[in-house]
């Protein structure tokens, strides 16, 4: 018994110092293992020193409105020291500044600002943001965020977006306000700027009420990335779907073959030209894979009868998506 | 080296780090403590009246209660550091609402709650009888002049615990979904052969509730992070979970009795998930994650059970900044367990003769993704992508189905970003698919797929963007169930054409423009009646469908505080099916044309009052009108929204 406890205890105290460890070199913020290329687009010059963000904006009162928004934000409020947080400011992501205020005083600064004129530091000492590449953009944000339990951005860098060149600030507007979160209302509208197929796919006569603004991108897309493709927010087409379709989802006795696997092999997820978002109309749909009930034989079926079966299939077999009663006619054909 | 030597040398270097460790947490202690700024608050109140005339189809209106509501808005942004408070609500009228609110307490406490309605109006499809002399197949419908409407409301919370100074994080999120209406339910009567069809459309209230809860936590473990959650999901369809009909008697093999039947039921159905979540990054250059999850679903009426294991894993390697490889896999795992019979007396059925509720086992699924992708940029302005992906899927009881037990995907893709002038983005993307065997006729055995697209922004005021999306399929011959009837090879095609322009006339006025073009088409043989004489087999029938959407919008500042703008978004869209030889195109024929007009103005007053109208304007017309489905005719809808607001 006591030899159980101690092995549970080393265990508990070995996850722990790990854990701590882990933790530490957070705190440093130091690559585990120091890549120069990486450092340097990371750290910007090496010859230029961190100078806090109270002397960048000391003398400089231009950058203030920024400076307060950043701080009250999620990140601004871990430039505390007492969060053990990473210190987040100015510089995490701009690069050292001592270069940049080289040879400024606080008495040229007020100076220039009496003759009406901003002091401007030597920005080219900087990491240039505007310039670089949307994987090392991203660095910037993934240095703490890829290291501190994000884990929404788990699958982040293998993920489309990632490997399409789309980088954080692309969506986050760092410097737009202390709120860097996007309203889910106003998602649709930042997608759409790339995404303009998808635009006209919702503007078909039967779409999800995403341009209604009653559902947004995000209830389906996790863009940060997921294990799906498509960067879908759940486990599966079906799952994503069955979030709010849930009377669908089953399992059920009898299945639809079709939809063990997809609900797109007959809904289109955005919006389609037929309704119910077909992806073709019935009975076309149906008939791709299906062989429709006989007809022209001049012995079952008449034109009334032509008719009624080939308007809608769905009329008759109800319960497409699956049921647990079986059919008339014995076995699943979803009629009842 | 006893065991017990082990324990006491582990225990003391377990000490030993902790001690370390703890010795640097000590030292943060003299870490000048930050003075936050003081920010002010800032709220926003808004009260108004929206108006709403609608007449036609509410078909137009279909998002929308049609009804005259007041309306409220209130928006609070607070910052009383290190509490940081965020409040909107957005009421429209009873059905339509939005709340958003969130709060945080330091990098401690990250709380969310969530809630938007749906409201929609939903059809009332009329089925028409072709000929009333006889009387199978006859029309039942009882639902003449019904509304039929659904709301949905969505509530999610959030709340995320981390533990002071260590990034240890619990958290717990909820969600709520609730499904109220009254919408039509078409079914089958008479006996359900074709001797006796009766076409059925009647009401059918629903209360249907999802609520799915994850607890998880998540942590640093040295160098990988660790994630633990729990899903616990249930559907409820509570008192209107199945519907009943009088049925006739059976004549055919099996025989059913003449009788009460259930039918459209909606069973309950609970889920549970667990999933664990790894990943590790070095130096950002090479980063690694795992998840494994394993589910299981069932269905609390007919105890079907459904597991689920998926394992998925990420690699990506930078070597230099220039190059990347990212390398992924995926396997799924579905197993469907549905029982081999049901039991005598399940809902009123008689399980005499058995070959009446005999059961065909669900197809279960394994399947396999490796997929590697490289990222190269060649020079500044120039990157190439590739990938590779390549597919397995395995299915049991595949044969019982009539579709492929195996079947293998290969993709290939490749793509080209060139920055030919810093004003001028040109782009260029191929994927070809090739798949042996596949499960369904909608997947086509080779696909081809392009996009080819132009950005150019030659001056901060006029912005462009065109682009070109292709999609080729084909099959060599698909074969039909049931019976395995061959009815020659499928093609499908699809064509996208976009543009969006933007024109930005100084600092008062803006006027972006868009077209996109959306066409699709497949071509395939199809087939009626099972087998020879009475079979019947059409080659190369069509289906196409096609929509133009024309889109312009205006924003103009005229002076100081005035902010006025006006958009159109009009789509025509058309969908054919086009059997030849078969005289029912007419009923498989759609033409819709939507136009959206919206115009809105904010008039700022003083002392930070501001004064608001929104006006919007629904229009859609059905091109192809149909005496068999009046549900599809025309309709309008205009919605006014007059509203003041203060600012504090």
């Amino acid at each position: 018994m006591a030899k159980r406890f101690f092995i549970l205890l080393s265990v508990a105290l070995a996850v722990l110092s790990l854990a701590l460890a882990g933790c530490e070199s957070l705190k440093r913020a130091e690559p585990i293992v120091p890549v120069k290329e990486y450092e340097k687009m990371i750290a910007g010059r090496f010859d230029a020193n961190y100078v806090g963000t109270g002397n960048c904006l000391k003398a400089c009162h231009f950058h203030d409105k920024i400076r307060q928004d950043f701080e009250a934000s999620t990140m601004g409020a871990q430039m505390s020291g007492r969060t053990g947080m990473p210190i987040v400011d100015c510089e995490s992501c701009h690069g050292p500044g001592s270069l940049a205020i080289e040879g400024l005083t606080e008495e040229g600064v007020k100076a220039d600002a009496r003759e009406g004129k901003q002091t401007e530091c030597d920005y080219d000492t900087f990491i240039d943001i505007e310039n670089l590449p949307a994987p090392a953009l991203s660095l910037i944000c993934l240095k703490c965020h890829t290291a501190n339990a994000t884990f929404n951005l788990h699958n982040w860098n293998a993920g489309s977006h990632a490997v399409n060149d789309v980088s954080c600030s692309d969506c986050h507007k760092v410097h737009a306000g202390p709120d860097l979160v996007v309203k889910p209302r106003d998602t649709f509208q930042m997608c759409y700027g790339c995404h303009l197929d998808v635009k006209a796919e919702f503007s078909l006569p039967n779409h999800h009420p995403v341009p209604e603004g009653k559902i947004t991108c995000v209830d389906c897309h996790d863009t940060h990335s997921t294990t799906e493709d498509e960067l879908l927010r759940m486990d599966s087409i079906k799952a994503t779907c069955t979030q709010c379709h849930a009377e669908k989802e089953g399992p059920f006795v009898f299945e639809h073959a079709g939809q063990t696997e997809e609900c797109i092999s007959c809904h289109h997820q955005h919006g389609s030209v037929n309704s119910y978002m077909l992806v073709q109309s019935e009975p076309f749909l149906c008939l791709q894979c299906h062989t429709g009930h006989p007809h022209n034989t001049g012995v079952t079926f008449d034109a009334e009868q032509k008719a009624a079966s080939y308007t809608r299939c769905t009329d008759c077999h109800t319960s497409i998506h699956g049921t647990d009663i079986p059919s008339p006619g014995g076995g699943g054909r979803f009629i009842q | 080296m006893t065991g017990k030597r082990k324990l006491k040398c582990l225990l003391i270097l377990s000490f030993c780090g902790l001690l370390f460790f703890g010795r640097d947490a000590v030292a943060q202690d003299y870490v000048q403590v930050y003075e936050f700024p003081k920010i002010e608050p800032e709220l926003t109140m808004t009260s108004g009246y929206g108006f709403v005339f609608d007449s036609g189809s509410r078909r137009a209106g279909k998002f929308r209660y049609l009804k005259d509501s007041p309306t409220i808005g209130v928006e609070l942004v607070a910052f009383p550091i290190p509490h940081r408070i965020h409040f909107e609500v957005d009421f429209l009228n009873k059905n339509d609402y939005f709340v958003d609110a969130r709060y945080a307490y330091k990098d401690i406490i990250l709380s969310r709650w969530l809630n938007n309605t749906v409201y929609h109006n939903l059809d009332n499809i009329t089925l028409f009888d072709l000929n009333s002399a006889t009387a199978s197949p006859g029309v039942d419908v009882r639902d003449v002049g019904s509304n039929y409407w659904l709301r949905m409301e969505q509530n999610k919370v959030f709340l995320r615990l981390k533990t002071p100074d260590f990034p240890f994080h619990v958290y717990i999120t909820g969600r709520i979904v609730d499904k109220r209406g009254t919408v039509q339910k078409r079914f089958l009567g008479g006996s359900g052969y074709f001797n006796d069809e009766v076409r059925i459309s009647q009401k059918r209230d629903i209360n249907w509730d999802t609520r799915d809860v994850t607890v998880g936590v998540n942590s640093h473990l040295g160098p990988l992070e660790v994630d633990f959650s729990h899903i616990e999901k249930r559907f409820d369809a509570n008192s209107d979970w199945v519907m009943t009909e009088a049925y006739t008697a059976t004549t055919s093999t099996p025989v059913r009795a003449a009788g009460t039947y259930p039918h459209s039921l909606v069973p309950d159905t609970e889920s549970s998930t667990n999933t664990l979540k790894v990943h590790t990054t070095y130096t950002g250059r090479l980063a690694a994650s795992l998840t494994l999850s394993k589910s299981e679903h069932d269905n609390r009426v007919s105890g079907t059970t459904t597991d689920f294991l998926t394992a998925a894993g990420d690699l990506r390697w930078m070597p230099v900044t220039k190059l990347t490889f990212t390398f992924k896999y995926r396997h799924k795992d579905k197993d469907v367990a549905n029982p081999s019979t049901l039991q005598d007396g399940y809902y009123g059925l008689s399980t005499n003769p058995t070959s009446f509720t005999g059961i065909r086992p669900s197809i279960s699924l394994k399947s396999d993704t490796f997929s590697g992708n490289m990222r190269l940029r060649l020079m500044k302005g120039f990157t190439l992508h590739s990938g590779y992906t390549y597919k397995k899927t395995d299915r049991t009881n595949a044969a019982l189905w009539d579709v492929s037990p195996s079947t293998t995907e290969n993709t290939f893709h490749c793509s080209a970003d060139i920055k030919v002038h810093k004003k001028v983005k040109l782009k260029g993307k191929y994927k070809y698919r090739h798949t042996d065997s596949p499960a369904y006729n909608t997947q086509p055995e080779d696909t081809h797929e392009g996009r080819v697209s132009l950005a150019l922004t030659p001056t901060e005021r006029f912005m462009a963007f065109f682009s070109y999306d292709f999609m080729r399929g084909d099959s060599d011959n698909i074969v039909l169930v049931v019976d395995s009837i061959a009815t020659g090879g499928r093609d499908v095609e699809s064509n996208r054409v976009f543009g969006n322009l933007t024109f930005i006339f100084g600092d008062k006025l803006a006027l972006n423009t868009g077209y996109g073009y959306l066409q699709s088409s497949v071509e395939q043989g199809h087939a009626y009646g099972l087998t020879a004489p009475t079979q019947i087999i059409y080659p190369d029938v069509i289906y196409d469908d096609k929509a133009h959407n024309i889109s312009a919008s205006v924003d103009y500042s005229p002076v100081e505080n005035v902010d006025l703008k006006a958009g159109i978004n009009y789509t025509q869209s058309e969908g054919e099916f086009s059997p030849d030889n078969f005289s029912v195109a007419s009923l498989s024929k759609i033409e819709v044309r939507e136009t959206v007009y919206t115009a809105s103005a904010r008039i700022g007053l003083p002392h930070k009052w501001d004064l608001g109208f929104r006006y919007e304007l629904i229009d859609l017309d059905n091109l192809m009108e149909n005496p068999q489905n009046p549900t599809y005719s025309d309709g309008e809808v205009h919605f006014l929204l007059v509203s003041l607001s203060k600012k504090w």
